[in-house]
């Protein structure tokens, strides 16, 4: 089959390829409906990664966010009109020791290999999982909620007592975070941090909310989710080991450019555990697309911070979306429809 | 329903010296026919396809299906087609017609068998254009990027007419069954020939017809260059892959 493919060939330039796809035995064709673009896919459309990685990586395919339906199963798990999520990691090694997610040996869509960005996904059925009719457009935001769901249990929160959590950061994927918290630990305080008091006023269902300014107001906290990432990860990470509680946890998961110190002596003081934590595995998919399946005020949250939704029928319409996104405080999708 | 006429009656008779038909050469893996008609099979408004070919070519086109679609055959069916690209599209009606359906609001999206690049966009705008009310006909139309030069005896420059006024025809063109066989079999009655293209049988009639955008990249396979061409653009896309499992 003749598959187009949107490729980033350099920054701010998308070129379509085609490539004759073969369908083997254990493959499924989905036809993707809706994507949505991540600050990843923004630091290689604008060229914020370093020359070097740029020239390894490019032409590209972007977006591992994404939803389709069935048009063809040849591995006989799936109906034709099936809804699914899409999972951008490639399984190459299956190892016990590490998770699909951290294992060097793996490729992940839009990273070291083409992303969704194509007329066609010819994917390994073990790629794709089915969701229901009832949900809509909300399901782009799987990938993300199963990152969180990944972060969340990278960390030991007891789901029985009243657990003091902190998010810190002001975009989607600190607002994500929240919502899913607020979703599996019903009975616990959910405390969010950040700098843009417009973009924390949309925080509207956590039990406190606080500006970076107030940070001599904020109450300690035993589990903090670090949602921040770039130039402020250092300042970050440095209040957050202030304000935590001994024998806390914080769980990294912005992504900075560049090194960053971090105070050590204070984490050895207060016995505090730093885990990183990215991307997320099948298992983490499933959970999300269960939560939102059986929690419409979930879905409805995802929804709020769906900023715009663009109809992509060319090349112009992706530099379009691409464009305007950088200039949200939350996501766009794509209704994808070459 | 929504039917796709792939019209793949051709001989080849640019493509030079071959043994076979433009639309059975290969390009990549396969011959061009498959690639066209994948795009078709794939897309789940498109219920059934009916291919036209030369009456010599049903075997040998049922038995490339076989092979490529292996038993998920049934969506296609192969008939003989007619003395030019209008009566071949006729034949494909009637078949409908006869065989299938006999739907008044039934759906025909012809297409030629050597434009293998056609896109799922196209079809679906095909289909939105064609459901409109009141439309009658759809072609599908690129920009006039080349001036576009009308000639008399050959070589001789007869018009220039203006280029914003001008577009390259392509295909699909989609229509109701109905409606095309209703004006085909009025323009047989009065014995007009010599006209090659199904959209022009609806503009003699008056009838309205909209353009929806078509590709540069839809091309027409028609001779050696275009072989090499589609060659050259498949290997871009496989060599650009870093999946490399």
């Amino acid at each position: 089959m003749i598959n187009q493919i949107y490729r980033l060939v350099k920054p701010f330039n998308f070129e379509l390829y085609f490539q004759d796809k073969v369908i083997n035995e254990n493959e499924v064709i989905v036809k993707p409906t809706y994507m949505s673009i991540c600050k990843a896919d923004q630091r290689y459309y604008r060229g914020l990664r370093n020359q070097e990685i740029l020239n390894s990586k490019l032409p590209m395919a972007l977006i591992h966010e994404a939803i389709g339906y069935v048009v063809h199963d040849n591995s006989g798990k799936f109906k034709k009109n099936d809804k699914v999520v899409l999972l951008p990691n490639l399984v190459i090694d299956e190892s016990e020791r590490i998770r699909e997610n951290y294992n060097p040996k793996n490729k992940f869509m839009s990273s070291n290999a083409d992303g969704f960005m194509q007329s066609f996904l010819v994917i390994n059925k073990n790629n794709i999982i089915k969701y229901e009719d009832s949900l809509d457009y909300v399901a782009v935001m799987t990938e993300l909620v199963s990152v969180c769901i990944n972060a969340i249990e990278s960390c030991d929160i007891d789901k029985n007592i009243t657990n003091n959590i902190m998010v810190w950061g002001d975009g989607s994927v600190a607002y994500i975070m929240c919502a899913t918290l607020k979703e599996l630990f019903p009975n616990s305080i959910i405390n969010v941090c950040g700098k843009n008091i417009e973009k924390l006023s949309l925080f509207s269902f956590v039990n406190n909310r606080y500006e970076i300014d107030e940070i001599k107001d904020i109450p300690k906290f035993d589990f903090c989710f670090e949602c921040v990432g770039g130039i402020a990860t250092e300042d970050v990470i440095d209040n957050i080991i202030d304000l935590i509680n001994p024998q806390g946890s914080i769980v990294l998961m912005g992504v900075a450019e560049n090194k960053v110190a971090i105070n050590t002596r204070k984490i050895l003081e207060k016995g505090i555990q730093i885990i990183g934590s990215s991307r997320s595995s099948k298992k983490d998919f499933q959970t999300a697309i269960n939560i939102m399946e059986n929690s419409n005020i979930f879905c409805d949250r995802l929804k709020s911070i769906i900023t715009t939704i663009f109809d992509i029928n060319s090349i112009s319409d992706i530099n379009n979306a691409f464009n305007n996104d950088y200039t949200q405080a939350f996501k766009t999708i794509m209704k994808w429809g070459v | 329903m929504i039917f796709a006429g792939i019209l793949a009656g051709g001989i080849g008779s640019r493509m030079g010296s071959t043994h076979l038909p433009k639309q059975f050469l290969n390009i990549g893996e396969k011959p061009v026919i498959i690639y066209t008609l994948e795009q078709f099979y794939y897309s789940n408004d498109v219920d059934k396809i009916i291919i036209g070919v030369p009456k010599d070519f049903i075997d040998y086109t049922e038995n490339i299906i076989k092979c490529y679609f292996k038993e998920d055959i049934n969506k296609f069916v192969v008939i003989s087609g007619g003395l030019d690209r209008n009566s071949t599209i006729n034949n494909i009606c009637k078949y409908i017609k006869d065989s299938i359906s006999s739907g008044t609001d039934d759906v025909l999206i012809t297409h030629d068998a050597v434009r293998p690049f056609i896109t799922q966009r196209i079809i679906k705008d095909n289909i939105d254009m064609i459901n409109q009310p009141g439309v009658d006909a759809v072609d599908t139309v690129i920009p006039a990027y080349d001036t576009i030069v009308q000639v008399k005896n050959v070589d001789e420059v007869e018009d220039i007419p203006l280029r914003d006024k001008l577009r390259i025809g392509q295909t699909p063109q989609t229509f109701k069954v109905n409606d095309f066989m209703e004006i085909y079999n009025k323009l047989c009655e009065k014995s007009v020939e010599g006209i090659t293209d199904a959209i022009k049988v609806f503009c003699i009639y008056n009838k309205k017809c909209k353009c929806v955008r078509g590709e540069s990249f839809n091309i027409k396979i028609t001779d050696p260059t275009d072989i090499v061409f589609a060659n050259t653009i498949l290997k871009m896309g496989e060599q650009n892959d870093k999946s490399n499992l």
